[in-house]
């Protein structure tokens, strides 16, 4: 039996699209049976995914030079890099802000909020600093499989994750690409 | 016509000569990916989607290449699909077509092929510019970033709706839906018919009443007929649960093809007027609200006060139907009378059918964009490119007069009739008319052998006439034989035997539009029967409620004299019902009183 080592982080997102990983319930063990080894995962705890891991997949788009960081990273360790779900393979509802200047943003976010007071615009080496537009990930690196919807069908992963396992390329259609 | 023989994908295949590679294809149920096409509207070959190969050398549009004998056709190979998903991507890349926050997810067209083809990212990143959005419009939203510059609005504008309020500015990725000019759309020159609404294939421009609450399948269509004129355009009706999320024209109606005006699709749906819904009665000048059936009783007693209907008349508007007609001329006899007019100033000679291929339109005293929105299409689309002449009299403002050169007022009628005169197949299209005009209108359409221009001859150039009803049910109640007779000039109300029957004469009104009530009724004891509780009908004594535009089902005889069937859309609120059951409602009570009287 192949073992597949799976290393999944969220960039830019809301985290949805993990709930969606989890959403396949029993069949995560059927996979794990068939081979696929979590690694370095949200649902592990563990950040950093160890070197020449078969599978990367992130979720969320790139907003921050931390994420940037992030997304390099997992390109540069992963053989094959997966973008699940919108904002990771089309930038999301996050690009809304592509086109507020980033201070107004964050003024409006952290200090002018009606029910804000004394708000301040956080700063720190901790924080990341926004890039000038929201992007997809496969502006920024090159990406092997996407898995678009918002979030992803828990079907639609299962499907990939199962297709990889088995050894075939995964092709989504249908239903399972449709965002609806 | 000739028929083609050519092959799609191998197929052997036949069509009229002619015809585009994808109307054959239609026709024989092919299916070829398309975007800018659109059945109701001219080829145009915008947008490459339905890119095929026929015969050497590049991929040909379907849409707007026609089919040759011997042709061969392969709709689908490695190499089409790489430009129809190259086409996909450089729309997808150019605006904002991020599915999630667009009011058409589910409903849209360039949605559905992303899906079809398999489109699962981006290849080339959008979000860089932003396009303008114009919020303006009192019914209709534009959002540019949803653009894809397919161009059916602007085609559908022109040439189904004869506006010409939509064109395209700018060049490549910049170009702009533009309307008027730059205008905003609501200074524009606009008649708020919605056609380009019901042709967008994507979220650009959208209907702003149904934005977000449904999308076209999970609503129920139900074709109906508009009997917001007479006319009696064909629409579709799109309800979900019992609240109708938008309506479009019926691009298979023979009276309208899709077309449709202001009053038809939005009007009514805006219509802010409050809802009667139950009965009430004028209590020592307080409004109390009563039962159906003390409401039937108060009415049964009026009118038993002598037989047939006593002392009491009706009065009904032109948007009752013909079955709610019927029932009120069993309970009233002949004693309905009508609020308007039903006889035409001059009779009519043309149908709507006789717009398409007349030369001269002679237009008198009517602004076809406010009122008969359809007619002004029918014959816009035809003056405004100059395939026909448009001759405009009116006094006082009217928009048509922007469109032609042909301008008279009511005095200068002969000049009008000069320029009418030159054409070979002219319609009169008139409403109401003063007499000094519709006099010599009248011996215009008479051929007389003195009148030397027009004639029955063939070959000889031909004056019809096309009258535009004053309401949507006015020929029904013509044939119903109901007319204003001596009404409104109030000595029908004279006529009342009040004093004699000892009960003091009750007038019905029944309509929508009931208008002037206060001033007509003198006295006399009123009654209302409307859908609405307006300011109007505060003078009637007893108000009692009937169905809405939508709320009520029945036939009406359209302008060229067919008989339609308005659909029932919305279920009515408790204690709303039709004209026809409240007469019902009434006879029981009348039955009841009779034997009750014989015991």
């Amino acid at each position: 039996m192949n073992k597949v080592t799976l290393a999944s982080d969220w960039l830019e997102g809301c985290a949805g699209c993990h709930m969606s990983l989890l959403d396949m319930d029993e069949r995560i063990i059927e996979l794990v049976q068939m081979g696929l080894v979590l690694t370095a995962t949200p649902i592990t705890d563990l950040k950093i995914p160890a070197f020449d891991t078969d599978l990367g997949v992130i979720e969320g788009a790139v907003a921050t030079d931390h994420q940037l960081e992030v997304a390099k990273l997992y390109r540069e360790r992963c053989k094959v890099l997966v973008a699940l779900g919108d904002c990771a393979v089309f930038g999301g509802i996050n690009t809304m802000r592509n086109w507020i200047p980033i201070e107004e943003l964050l003024r409006r976010g952290y200090v002018t909020t009606e029910t804000t007071v004394d708000g301040k615009i956080p700063k720190g080496p901790g924080i990341g600093t926004h890039l000038p537009r929201c992007m997809a990930l496969n502006e920024v690196v090159k990406v092997d499989f996407f898995i678009p919807g918002c979030p992803p069908s828990a079907d639609a992963i299962y499907q990939v994750l199962k297709d990889v396992l088995e050894g075939k390329t995964p092709k989504l259609e249908g239903k399972l690409l449709s965002y609806e | 016509m000739a028929l083609v023989k050519f092959k799609i994908d191998g197929e052997e295949l036949e069509a009229e000569e002619g015809k585009t590679i994808l109307q054959a294809a239609h026709e024989n149920g092919i299916d070829i990916p398309t975007l800018c096409d659109h059945a109701a509207l001219l080829p145009f070959g915008g947008c490459r989607m339905c890119v095929v190969q026929a015969g050497p050398g590049a991929l040909k549009p379907a849409c707007a290449t026609p089919i040759a004998p011997n042709m061969n056709v392969i709709t689908d190979s490695s190499e089409i699909r790489e430009a129809r998903m190259m086409v996909l991507q450089l729309l997808f890349g150019e605006r904002n077509h991020y599915c999630m926050y667009c009011e058409s997810t589910g409903q849209c067209e360039l949605q559905d092929l992303g899906y079809k083809l398999g489109l699962d990212h981006f290849e080339f990143f959008p979000y860089e510019k932003r396009f303008p959005e114009d919020v303006t419009h009192p019914y209709i939203l534009v959002d540019q970033n949803r653009c894809i510059l397919c161009r059916r609005c602007v085609r559908a504008c022109a040439d189904l709706g004869g506006h010409w309020v939509l064109g395209v500015k700018n060049r490549g990725y910049q170009s702009l839906i533009d309307i008027d000019m730059d205008a905003p759309f609501n200074n524009s020159s606009c008649t708020s018919c919605g056609l380009c609404v019901q042709v967008c294939p994507t979220g650009t421009l959208v209907d702003k009443r149904a934005s977000y609450l449904g999308r076209k399948d999970q609503a129920e269509m139900i074709l109906s007929r508009c009997d917001r004129c007479p006319v009696g355009c064909g629409l579709e009706v799109y309800r979900r649960s019992n609240y109708i999320l938008k309506i479009y024209g019926d691009w298979n109606c023979p009276t309208n093809g899709g077309v449709t005006c202001r009053l038809g699709r939005y009007a009514p749906l805006y219509d802010e007027r409050p809802r009667l819904t139950t009965p009430k009665l004028k209590e020592s000048g307080v409004w109390t609200p009563t039962s159906a059936e003390k409401a039937a009783q108060w009415m049964a007693g009026k009118l038993d006060a002598e037989h047939p209907a006593g002392g009491c008349l009706a009065v009904v508007e032109g948007s009752l139907s013909n079955e709610d007609l019927a029932a009120l001329k069993r309970l009233f006899g002949e004693r309905v009378f009508s609020l308007q007019d039903v006889i035409p100033p001059l009779p009519a000679t043309a149908k709507l059918q006789d717009l398409a291929d007349a030369d001269t339109y002679l237009v008198v005293g009517v602004d076809l964009n406010r009122e008969y929105g359809t007619v002004g299409s029918l014959i816009k689309r035809r003056t405004i490119p100059g395939a026909a002449k448009l001759v405009l009299v009116d006094d006082g403002f009217n928009s048509l007069a922007a469109t032609t050169d042909f301008v008279f007022t009511m005095k200068d009628l002969d000049g009008a009739l000069v320029e009418a005169r030159k054409g070979r197949k002219t319609v009169l299209i008139y409403s109401r008319l003063p007499e000094t005009v519709a006099e010599p209108l009248r011996s215009e359409s008479q051929f007389t052998p003195t009148n030397r221009k027009y004639g029955d001859s063939p070959g000889a150039p031909q004056f019809l006439t096309l009258f535009l009803p004053y309401e949507s049910n006015t020929l029904g109640l013509a044939q119903a034989g109901i007319g204003p007779g001596v009404w409104p000039s109030k000595s029908a109300l004279e006529r009342l035997p009040s004093s004699e029957a000892g009960s003091e004469g009750t007038v019905f009104f029944v309509g929508e539009n009931l208008r002037d009530l206060k001033s007509r009724v003198r006295g006399a004891t009123l009654v209302a029967l409307t859908p609405f509780e307006t300011d109007e009908v505060k003078a009637a004594d007893l108000i009692v409620p009937i169905p809405a535009v939508f709320e009520s089902e029945g036939s009406f005889v359209s302008m060229n004299g067919e008989l339609l069937r308005k659909e029932r859309i919305l279920e009515p609120g408790e204690g709303v019902r039709s004209v026809s059951a409240w007469v019902a409602l009434i006879e029981a009570q009348r039955l009841q009183s009779v034997v009750a009287k014989g015991k």
